[in-house]
């Protein structure tokens, strides 16, 4: 018998996307028994005004809400305690989270104490510890963040948290939201969506339900991506791209991450870069290495790249080298709407030859299972900007 | 890709699939908290012996509350009262629903009446009257076709008040669709054929209809090429297990693709002739299909004609010109019914006239065209699909359709 | 935690009232064109006795009836749905959605497919009932508009859409 031949796939989350999508909340939230729900939100969401298109939503519903603006730059357990206070003595009973990664975990931290007790922060901290549903939980991304807001992840403050109760009931995207964006946090969310999406239709445990999340959110890379490059302002193509990472973090959710994912973060967080950059830069090396390995993936990655057309006209053999100048050539477009000041390679990121050792072997403490000289041929390349040796 | 102005997608079921996924549910009843599952089937799924690889897979590691086999398929709300009593004494805390639509249905019912403890489920009745997370239930289909494992609605007769309740709400969605090959490779080849062919309808309707959106043409998409590359094949070769489980997730992406984005006319009038005529399903679907797409064409054929990919291959996609490949579409239908047709002895229709009951007689006569288009106006699905659909455009799609000829395509009002 | 915030998030009087305008004025037309146009009449006469439908924004937002009375007339009922029986359910999820509707932003066809408009009740009257809606709007707006609201625009003789859109207009105006 072999069991390892089924599959699995969950996605808790319902994906709500377009135009007035925010005024459409406090109907979901009556659909999920909810109907007081406290808002929280990071300081520069707040200071964007966009709190505001929050209190429009819930005009005329009837509901009232609690509004708490001061998530901090990372998650703490702090901030979590004092909200969980406000939570039970206010008697809310639905957490809506609005702006990037540190809102996001809050409100996942937040959910698990006010749906269990205070300790479980401690005690359900590692992969697959929460047991039970949690309370409504709805993501209401504003900004660009680190990749992981729409996923079963939580990062607050040492420990990291797994379960799939984590994801949000609802994410929201609002094109309202998508306003004022910052270049090189777009291109660096753009990037994570896009390793996320393209990690979890390679990977050996994948599926094609999977794929369906996979494919969709490289879709809107390839339609939103280079055109909010060119128009910063443009708020259509902006929610694009918080689309693409919305999906792709349910993708990435039914997969463990992939190497790209992982060098990426480990470089990232070490030396104090975005790590959606990091991976930017790594994409194309690590793609290589990793078709030049298993030549059955081509086929897969050109698959979920190309559109019919192409997928129709290219033989096999030319596939890869399409799939390799693609990625280069949205690298290119990101350079060019930076003028120039991303960075392409590993070394102008300001990067260390001889750190490249101690990357991989962080991303290795981290979890990466492969062989750290394997490792380091693909950070080598991503450092020269040449194929791989 | 088309990116609709605002969409909503939802699909909270955990998909289980493989050849011995079976094996699983214990470990899937366990995550949700649950250890006493009642079962319910019918008796067919039952006299089939698929109710005893169920039990083989999981005896060893759980109790069964019950084994309630008689689901009738015109089941009501006595049948769910009587087994709502069952669950509750046996102490069930679970449903295991083994397959096809009516069993499905009389599960969910059963599932409120047990979770809300409800003595009257007509308060539960209507769009998201039921607001909260139900008790665990896994649904495990026996065609690939439906997709009821992955539908939020719910309709319950009440025989004795003569009234249908409809019930849909996100938690009507099971926990957890098992998709397992030994649970289809006993299904005769026509009814193979037949439900893969609804499946087919659903996926395709979903991808060309106007509710469309990112992610259910994502599902669309990879349903309509599973169904494509193996419908033909395992109608052929029933024993084919890999095919089996291809057909049953490319069933379940297609369930999911039009619970999400709904479907059009191809139902509209499918629902009716069904109602009217007691033709199956998935009869109504395979002949209607290319009529659907046809009677569309003006308002889609962008949409139709990328179809072509999954649908036919790459080699014919790239060899068929841009402007010709939704004709194509339509084309490469046509002859899937007709090698479904071929494969089955003739027993697959291509047209309802050739639809005939047990006793070889017509179940679709001319007479009846002009009630089926009566009650095709009062279907719902009529919203979704791209053109306008009056009571005469429904008379030409069902004479051209009973007749098994093309439609004229001049006669289509466009407005 | 200063930066906390009770929110009493309000009302938005103005798109409030201008829904409530425009469902005032649809109901009263629908009652004008039961009246005046043929298919509209056919169409209420497929319903059964006492049909009573409702269109309208929830939670507690304008709302609109229209039925047949014990006689089988049509009639624009007020917006209070309390206390009656009421077939068609149909309700616009919120006001923004319904503003998106009653400026013709978003056809009827496309805001049900927007997820903004659900429908409760018996379906082949919901059915009815849109049809209804359509053709009222083909005589209330002017046909550039209206193209946009309805799949495909009648081809009704000029006669017919201007005298009835006259008739329609003065009789929902004065309410007769």
């Amino acid at each position: 018998m072999q069991v390892s031949s089924n599959i699995e796939f969950i996605c808790p989350v319902k994906t709500n996307a377009g135009k007035k999508g925010l005024d459409h909340i406090p109907i979901e939230l009556k659909a999920l028994n909810a109907e007081r729900p406290i808002v929280i939100t990071d300081q520069e969401t707040a200071n964007k005004g966009l709190s505001k298109h929050m209190i429009n939503a819930f005009k005329d519903s009837g509901m009232h809400f609690g509004l708490f603006e001061g998530v901090p730059k990372t998650a703490d357990v702090k901030t979590i305690r004092n909200l969980s206070q406000k939570f039970l003595y206010k008697g809310f009973d639905a957490i809506i989270a609005m702006g990037g990664g540190a809102a996001m975990d809050v409100a996942k931290g937040l959910n698990m104490v006010v749906s269990g007790t205070p300790e479980d922060l401690k005690l359900l901290a590692g992969i697959d510890k929460i047991q039970h549903r949690l309370k409504p939980f709805i993501a209401v991304p504003t900004a660009w963040g680190n990749g992981f807001e729409i996923t079963k992840y939580a990062f607050i403050e040492s420990k990291a948290y797994a379960s799939h109760h984590l994801m949000p009931d609802l994410v929201v995207i609002d094109p309202v939201l998508f306003k004022a964006p910052d270049t090189k946090l777009m291109v660096s969310s753009a990037m994570i969506a896009l390793t996320h999406a393209i990690e979890a239709c390679i990977h050996p445990n994948g599926n094609e339900f999977i794929d369906c999340y996979a494919h969709a959110a490289i879709q809107h890379i390839k339609t939103c991506f280079p055109k909010a490059l060119t128009h910063p302002k443009d708020k259509q193509a902006n929610a694009g791209i918080g689309q693409a990472a919305a999906m792709a973090g349910c993708a990435f959710s039914n997969v463990h991450p992939g190497m790209i994912h992982r060098l990426g973060k480990a470089a990232g967080t070490m030396f104090n870069i975005s790590s959606g950059i990091c991976m930017g830069i790594l994409l194309p090396y690590g793609l290589e290495y990793k078709l030049k390995k298993n030549k059955a993936l081509v086929s897969k990655l050109f698959h979920s790249i190309a559109d019919f057309d192409e997928r129709a006209q290219t033989s096999p053999g030319a596939q890869q080298q399409k799939i390799i100048q693609y990625i280069k050539k949205l690298q290119n477009n990101m350079a060019d709407a930076t003028k120039k000041t991303l960075p392409l390679t590993l070394q102008q990121a300001d990067i260390s030859k001889n750190s490249l050792a101690a990357i991989a072997q962080r991303a290795i403490d981290n979890g990466l299972s492969m062989d750290k000289d394997e490792c380091l041929k693909v950070l080598t390349a991503a450092y020269d900007g040449k194929s791989i040796a | 890709m088309h990116i609709p102005g605002y969409f909503e997608f939802c699909c909270r079921v955990k998909t289980l699939a493989g050849h011995n996924a079976l094996e699983s549910i214990p470990e899937a009843l366990a995550q949700l908290q649950a250890k006493t599952p009642l079962i319910l089937t019918d008796k067919g799924v039952a006299g089939a012996g698929l109710i005893d690889i169920v039990i083989n897979a999981i005896k060893d590691k759980m109790t069964i509350g019950s084994i309630e086999d008689d689901i009738p398929p015109d089941s009501d709300l006595r049948v769910v009262n009587h087994l709502a009593g069952v669950y509750r004494e046996k102490n069930c805390d679970a449903i295991i629903a083994v397959g096809g639509g009516s069993v499905m249905d009389t599960a969910k019912g059963v599932n409120i009446v047990v979770s809300e403890n409800a003595d009257d489920l007509i308060k539960f009745c209507g769009a998201g009257a039921i607001k909260r997370p139900l008790n665990p239930m896994i649904a495990i289909p026996t065609t690939s076709g439906t997709g009821s494992e992955v539908t939020l609605v719910a309709v319950i007769a009440d025989h004795e008040k003569n009234r249908k309740m409809l019930f849909t709400s996100y938690f009507l969605l099971p926990d957890v669709a098992v998709l397992d090959s030994r649970m289809t490779l006993t299904l005769p080849p026509f009814l193979t054929s037949s439900t893969g062919m609804d499946a087919m309808t659903h996926a395709i309707e979903a991808y060309t209809c106007l509710a469309k959106n990112p992610l259910s043409d994502t599902h669309a998409l990879a349903g309509i090429e599973l169904l494509s590359q193996n419908l033909l094949n395992v109608v052929q070769n029933p024993d084919d297990q890999e095919g089996r489980l291809a057909l049953a997730k490319g069933a379940n992406l297609a369930g999911i693709a039009f619970s999400n984005s709904m479907v059009g006319m191809v139902h509209t009038l499918g629902h009716s002739i069904g109602s009217v005529c007691h033709v199956p399903h998935g009869t109504c679907m395979s002949i209607l299909l290319p009529y659907g797409l046809e009677y569309n064409l003006h308002k889609n054929s962008e949409f139709v004609a990328e179809v072509l990919y999954p649908l036919a291959g790459p080699e014919i996609f790239a060899k068929t010109p841009k402007n010709q490949r939704a004709e194509k579409v339509i084309e490469y239908v046509r002859k899937m019914n007709q090698d479904l047709y071929d494969a089955t002895g003739g027993r697959h229709s291509r047209c309802f006239k050739e639809v005939l009951n047990r006793d070889g007689k017509q179940m679709v006569t001319k007479e009846d065209l002009p009630k089926i288009s009566k009650t095709a106006l009062g279907d719902g699905s009529i919203f979704y699909n791209p053109e306008e659909l009056d009571y005469d455009d429904c008379m030409m799609v069902l004479n051209a359709a009973w007749e098994g000829t093309p439609l004229n395509r001049n006669k289509i009002k466009k407005g | 935690m200063g930066e906390y915030k009770d929110i009493t998030p309000g009302k938005k009087r103005i798109k409030r009232l201008y829904t409530a305008i425009m469902l005032w004025f649809v109901g009263r037309s629908i009652q004008a064109a039961a009246k005046i146009d043929d298919d509209v009449k056919k169409e209420f006469e497929e319903l059964p006795d006492q049909f009573l439908f409702s269109l309208g924004v929830t939670p507690d937002g304008p709302r609109m009836l229209v039925g047949k009375d014990v006689n089988g007339r049509v009639k624009y009922l007020g917006s209070n749905p309390k206390g009656r029986k009421i077939n068609v359910d149909m309700t616009i999820k919120n006001l923004e959605a319904a503003i998106l509707l009653f400026t013709f932003q978003e056809s009827t066809a496309i805001s049900s497919c927007h997820d903004r408009l659900t429908v409760d009740g018996d379906i082949p009257s919901a059915c009815s009932v849109v049809r209804i809606l359509d053709m009222v709007e083909v005589y209330l707006l002017p046909k550039i508009v209206a193209k946009l609201a309805v799949k495909r625009y009648p081809q009704w003789s000029t006669e017919r859409k201007l005298m009835g859109r006259t008739k329609i207009y003065l009789r929902a105006i004065l309410g007769f």
